[in-house]
């Protein structure tokens, strides 16, 4: 079972070493707090004798005395008490103001709207504590009500942010859910909206408190906050300014105190934003390299490797062997193993699909032959050749040119390999000034030759549009001809039409054939949809939870396959024929791979398992028409694309 | 005496602004004079590519968006005559399943309270009843009623549609309305699926409007098909004719395109394809309001198809088709395209 979302943001809070100091110490403040009668040393308020004025630091006034004698230990740590007390005051009066306020405007939008923002924005121009000095005028001095004045100029901080938050929420799937379900829109906003912009509120409410912290003592100092029988920090610091001229010492814990709380609220509500925002963006990017694995002699988990693991190949231009890729699993100290053991050839000229559903590790396979790992990840393999080189522990300098002149890419999603802030043109030259140094002219008529080859109707007038003039399918060929410039020997495709309409697929399936054939250009098609693959491919590799487990002739494997996950899949697909009751299915789920057994992956979906299916790891072996990964593929007759057809 | 009916419904967005505060973007037609109706559980299948207007139809009947012109009925309710408020009944009878099965469900919630909020809402079901009813949902879809106290992001894509299923039937809705319900699921998923709801649709007799892109999927599970393109419907009719015998040429190109895993059968689509559809895809702009939208890409185009768009014409087949092949030019009438080509059209 997989983590909840407050535990995952936990185990990376608590990961992060500088948050953890700061809410150490923020944790310190709040007992010192609490406990400030029971640990001062002295009363607060009184001097203890009269003669005791301006004391060093000593046995008995651990950190001195102050002007008219007060002990300064004690009242730092009843300032503890002045100084949470003025936060926590602050921001429930912001809070309470700001979330309905941010609440309602983002909801209902309209001219409220448009007054309210006019006004928080015209408050929110001027300094707060300016502001809320201007306020304090009105409502007259003491702490309480000075910090009723920051809590007001706080809120309308919240009121912008939880609107921005709510503009967002509004937009979600659910929401239109429970409108459509009967909600009213208060229930909406409460029980929909609120609870999912608690996060961002979390963090801004965090920071806010540090900065009340600091208009108290900013208050205090300027002598319209704590009154002189309150020992807050800001306090201390205007009675120290009164014997500035004799010592300065009086004012530095009350000023040391500001200042580490301060920063402690600050860490801790960074530590609190990148916690949550990981939630949001579900990780980065890295690039973590290949990893060389000897080739061991035992390998596929137990089973010998066979030669040259289901491959025809007689001129390969990619092979694989060996690749396996683990992610550290959060909350444990395990590594799981998402791919394991791939073998995987690639001819020249040559369409391989790797076909798969999500989860069987066909993308990051894809990922980890570019060398572009996302950030956790550990690939290894024994070999990754491409061409004649060697691209495991290659230097990531040698690698990266390689990415960009022998491998060309496609993903899904074509805008989001386009930069809006760029022209077309500029894009698909980059790579050829770069990569082959062309001067701008040859660039430019070399960008317009490929802009024409993917079929982009009027290249010469197209290459100087931005990204957002194309649609999908357009933006997609201009993807193509970036992936092209260099000439690549291996193309990969991704999923490369399945952001697009059917018939736009079509012609952008037509398109990536035409090139594989007149450049004689070899294409990974990393895919899900067995429709796309009978579309282009030679060659069919099929994976299921980490594992290649068929691969031969597109032909020969969808005609008879020789696994029965293959067969699953294929009977599986609804096709354009007369409905005839259920469709056949593979029943359970794909398993997650820290779930993965030793044994046959499939068996447990499997509905000819035997119990020599669970006796021990599969090999990839030889078949009828290729490779299978199954103990019975020799005995089963399972069923292809012509039975179901008929 | 059918149960759902929509007639000449548009619905306009109003152009944003520019990026200078005096510009203005112009009106999108989302939807445009569109006609559709669905008998008492009979489920119809609504198809088309990204920004054909079928997803907006979808949220108008659902009343999260206010039509321009026209109107729809669903049994008594005049639903574009409601004034601000929905009534509860009207919420009771039309229920939704959205296609993103991890946006749909609120990630604070329970599954208990996801599931039981219409039944809270419009049934005013509490305590045990309440309980005793969402259990029986969760039966209903093929999932346990330990389930209910879990958080959405417990379960796959497949159990979180199971859920949103679930929600949709709480109140034994007369119209379900399914907007891409199965298209971000993986195969294995999608099969299983469909499956429950073509088996929950006996079991409830609740009509489906069935929203997608996917025409194989579609006709596995609807009795009738409206094919929209460009905010336009373009063809209506049973499953099968429209499936096999199309008599637009867009609802022809949309059946060619369909990938088939069969890789000789491909092989044919491909050419057919090839024929069917003229210029590259996704070059043009909007197409002008008073044309059919096709012809910049149709391969039997004639002049009168950049100037007007055609009436829509019974078909052979008991649908509707709205093209010039059938009122000017070829004369088609109504009867399948493939009468005009034998070479390319047979589906």
């Amino acid at each position: 079972m997989s983590m909840s979302t407050r535990q995952r943001v936990q185990a990376r809070l608590t990961r992060n070493k500088v948050a953890m100091v700061g809410g150490v110490y923020l944790l310190v403040v709040v007992i010192v707090a609490l406990l400030a009668p029971l640990l001062a040393p002295h009363d607060e308020n009184l001097a203890t004798r009269f003669q005791d004025i301006l004391f060093s630091p000593s046995s008995e006034y651990w950190l001195g005395t102050d002007h008219v004698g007060r002990d300064i230990a004690s009242r730092l740590m009843f300032g503890a008490r002045y100084a949470l007390f003025a936060g926590a005051e602050a921001v429930v009066v912001a809070l309470a103001i700001g979330v309905p306020l941010g609440l309602l405007i983002g909801y209902f939008r309209g001219w409220v709207d448009a007054v309210v923002m006019r006004i928080v924005e015209t408050v929110v121009a001027v300094p707060a504590i300016v502001m809320a000095m201007a306020i304090i005028a009105g409502l007259g001095v003491g702490l309480t009500k000075a910090m009723l004045a920051v809590g007001i100029v706080y809120s309308m901080v919240i009121t912008r942010l939880t609107r921005a938050e709510v503009f967002a929420a509004r937009e979600e799937l659910y929401v239109d859910g429970a409108i459509a379900a009967g909600a009213s829109s208060i229930r909406v906003m409460f029980r929909h909206v609120l609870p999912n912009v608690a996060p961002a509120l979390i963090v801004q409410t965090t920071l806010l408190f540090a900065q009340a912290i600091l208009a108290e003592a900013g208050l205090s100092f300027l002598g319209i906050g704590a009154g002189s029988d309150q020992a807050s920090w800001g306090r201390m610091l205007r009675d120290a300014q009164l014997s500035i001229d004799r010592t300065i010492w009086p004012a530095i814990p009350p000023g040391l105190a500001v200042f580490s709380t301060v920063v402690a609220f600050n860490v801790f509500g960074d530590g609190l934003r990148d916690a949550f925002a990981r939630e949001a963006r579900g990780g980065r990017i890295g690039v973590g390299d290949v990893q060389r694995r000897e080739a061991r002699p035992i390998d596929n988990e137990g089973v010998p490797v066979q030669d040259a693991g289901g491959s025809s190949a007689s001129d390969p231009v990619l092979t694989v062997r060996g690749l396996s890729v683990a992610f550290p699993r959060l909350g444990t100290d395990d590594d799981v193993e998402v791919v394991s053991g791939i073998d995987l050839d690639v001819g020249r000229g040559e369409v391989v699909a790797l076909v798969g559903e999500s989860g069987s590790g066909k993308s990051i396979t894809a990922l980890s032959i570019l060398g572009l790992v996302p950030d956790p990840g550990q690939a290894s393999a024994s070999s990754i050749m491409l061409d004649g080189s060697e691209l495991v522990e290659m230097p990531f300098e040698q690698l990266s040119r390689i990415r960009g002149t022998d491998i060309g890419v496609i993903f899904q999603e074509p805008f989001a390999a386009l930069n809006p802030a760029h022209t077309v043109g500029r894009q698909v030259a980059e790579p050829l000034r770069y990569h082959l140094g062309m001067s701008r002219a040859a660039a430019r008529a070399r960008t317009i030759e490929l802009l024409a080859e993917v079929g982009i109707p009027d290249p010469e007038s197209r290459i100087d549009a931005y990204p957002h003039e194309f649609s999908g399918g357009m933006a997609q060929r201009v993807v193509a001809a970036m992936a092209l410039a260099c000439g690549p020997k291996l193309l990969i495709a991704d999923e490369p039409t399945t952001a697009l309409d059917v018939t736009v697929q079509g012609q952008l399936l037509d398109l990536i054939g035409d090139l594989a054939r007149r450049r004689s250009m070899s294409v990974l098609l990393i895919t899900h949809d067995l429709g796309v693959v009978a579309d282009l491919a030679d060659r069919v590799a099929v994976m299921y939870a980490g594992q290649v487990v068929e691969t031969g002739c597109l032909e020969d494997v969808f005609a008879s396959p020789q696994h029965p996950y293959t067969e699953g899949l294929i009977r599986a697909i609804p096709r354009n024929v007369s409905r005839s009751g259920d469709l056949p299915t593979i029943p359970g789920l794909v398993p997650s791979p820290w779930e993965w057994p030793d044994h046959c992956h499939f068996a447990d979906r499997c509905e000819h398992v035997t119990q020599e299916c669970r006796s021990g790891a599969v090999a990839l072996t030889p078949s009828a028409t290729g490779m299978s990964r199954c103990v019975r593929a020799e005995e089963l007759a399972l069923k292809g694309v012509r039975e179901e057809a008929s | 005496m059918s149960l759902l009916e929509v007639s000449d419904l548009s619905v306009v967005f109003p152009g944003g602004r520019g990026t200078l505060p005096w510009q203005r973007l112009p009106n999108v037609r989302a939807v445009q004079g569109a006609n559709l109706s669905i008998r008492a559980s009979e489920s119809v299948g609504l198809v088309g590519e990204s920004g054909s207007g079928k997803t907006t139809l979808g949220r108008a009947i659902l009343r999260l968006l206010h039509p321009t012109e026209g109107t729809i009925r669903l049994g008594d309710f005049d639903v574009t005559g409601f004034g601000r408020r929905t009534p509860r009944a009207y919420r009771k009878a039309v229920q939704v399943v959205f296609q993103d099965p991890v946006g749909s469900l609120n990630p604070a919630m329970t599954v208990r309270d996801i599931v039981a909020e219409p039944l809270r809402l419009n049934m005013g079901l509490q305590d045990e009843a309440l309980d005793e009813r969402s259990a029986e949902l969760m039966g209903l879809v093929g999932l346990e009623a330990h389930h209910l106290d879990r958080y959405p992001y417990e379960f796959s894509g497949g159990q979180r549609q199971r859920i949103a299923i679930a929600r949709a039937l709480a109140t034994t809705p007369e119209l379900l309305v399914l907007d891409e319900p199965v298209s971000a699921l993986d195969v294995s998923t999608q099969s299983q699926v469909i499956n429950l709801l073509e088996r929950l649709q006996r079991e409830t007799d609740a009509a489906y409007l069935f929203i997608a892109h996917d025409l194989a999927v579609v006709r596995h599970v609807c009795q009738r098909i409206a094919v929209m393109y460009h905010s336009r419907i373009v063809e209506t009719g049973p499953a099968d004719a429209i499936c096999d015998d199309p008599a637009h040429p867009y609802t022809a190109l949309l059946i060619a395109s369909i990938p088939d895993p069969d890789p000789a059968v491909q092989r044919e689509k491909t050419s057919r394809r090839r024929a069917l559809g003229r210029g590259v895809a996704g070059a043009t702009g909007a197409p002008p309001v008073d044309a059919c939208p096709f012809a910049a890409r149709c391969p039997h185009v004639m002049d009168i198809c950049h100037t007007s768009f055609p009436t829509p014409i019974a078909t052979a087949a008991g649908g509707e088709v709205a093209c010039h092949l059938h009122t000017t030019g070829p004369m088609l009438g109504g009867r399948p395209l493939s009468e005009l080509d034998p070479d390319t059209d047979e589906a």
